[in-house]
């Protein structure tokens, strides 16, 4: 089981990226509601997801370690397409 | 250097769900190649054919630049920005999705089968206010010529997105020849069939087959039958 942290500033994206991860067997989404809490959690994966700062951005980038995904959308299509090699 | 990538129609992901029946050019959906993952700025190319009353339920996107092009048939399109349209062969459509929108996509008819295309490409500008704009082209404009669907300009013919990207269309008779040059220097075109058959810079090219070109400032290219149609993008391949 693969732990991903999606992190992003629309709220309703958000929760429907967590809606379409949680469906995968071999992952659990994870949110945090600020970069501090972020870069202090637990996660084998990101998901970045829009509206994030130029300065939150460049600070996450800095910082995790573990691979980070733009979200460019598409419930089934490039969202799984993206994450089914990390989750394998 | 001029460099060739071909990618044979036969290659592509195939996806049949039944209502839907998906070729994807780059890895999408449970097609997932490391060699074939966009080509510059243009991530996605999906050959899709929609059965009658079905479509894809809503779903969102963000920082994506999205065009859509029906080739046979009428499409349905609903999103969060409350716009709602039918579009229909010899349209354009496009979304910035920037911040992030939602939309849904189903076959306008109940009986027929709508095919069309959907592209997606990088913008150069993150987080973008949302947009959407859809256009009705002169079909008749693209007739032994390439006529511009899309380009970085608001002013400038076809629809405009967040990249340096400039598209084209052309149907052209038997032994038609025609010329395209790079709108931008670095810039690379990833040529589509969409009927009939191409040579470009001496290589064949079938119906749906693929030709990535870079380094080019300019190519040739020559419709081998009637009726041959054919989708030009150039994207930036640095981005």
């Amino acid at each position: 089981m693969k732990t991903v942290a999606v992190f992003g500033g629309n709220a309703d994206i958000v929760a429907i990226l967590v809606r379409l991860i949680n469906q995968y067997d071999a992952a659990e989404a994870v949110t945090f509601s600020n970069v501090e809490e972020l870069l202090a959690g637990s996660f084998d994966l990101l998901l970045l997801s829009s509206s994030v700062s130029e300065t939150d951005e460049a600070l996450i980038r800095a910082q995790v370690n573990q691979p980070i995904f733009q979200h460019y959308g598409g419930g089934s299509g490039l969202l799984r397409a993206e994450l089914l090699p990390y989750l394998d | 250097m001029k460099s060739y990538e071909l990618h044979a129609a036969d290659s592509r992901g195939a996806a049949n769900h039944g209502w839907l029946q998906s070729y994807h050019t780059f890895s999408f959906a449970n097609y997932h190649n490391p060699s074939r993952i966009h080509f510059g700025a243009l991530r996605v190319l999906n050959d899709d054919t929609v059965s009658g009353g079905m479509g894809f339920g809503q779903h969102p996107h963000d920082n994506m630049e999205i065009i859509s092009i029906p080739l046979e048939g009428d499409l349905e399109h609903q999103d969060s920005m409350g716009n709602k349209a039918v579009i229909r062969h010899g349209d354009i459509q496009v979304m910035s999705a920037g911040t992030g929108i939602y939309h849904s996509e189903y076959n306008h008819s109940k009986d027929e089968t709508v095919k069309f295309l959907q592209i997606w490409v990088f913008p150069n500008k993150k987080n973008v206010t949302p947009r959407y704009d859809q256009i009705t082209l002169n079909v008749a404009d693209r007739h032994n010529q390439l006529q511009q669907i899309l380009s970085p300009n608001a002013e400038d013919a076809g629809v405009w997105i967040h990249q340096d990207a400039w598209f084209h269309m052309g149907k052209f008779d038997q032994d038609v020849e025609t010329n395209y040059a790079i709108k931008k220097a670095g810039n690379g075109v990833y040529a589509f069939v969409l009927s009939g058959s191409f040579e470009i810079d001496g290589q064949t090219l079938s119906p749906r087959d693929g030709l990535g070109i870079r380094g080019a400032e300019a190519f040739e290219l020559k419709a081998l039958t009637a009726d041959a149609e054919i989708l030009l993008m150039e994207v930036p391949m640095q981005f």
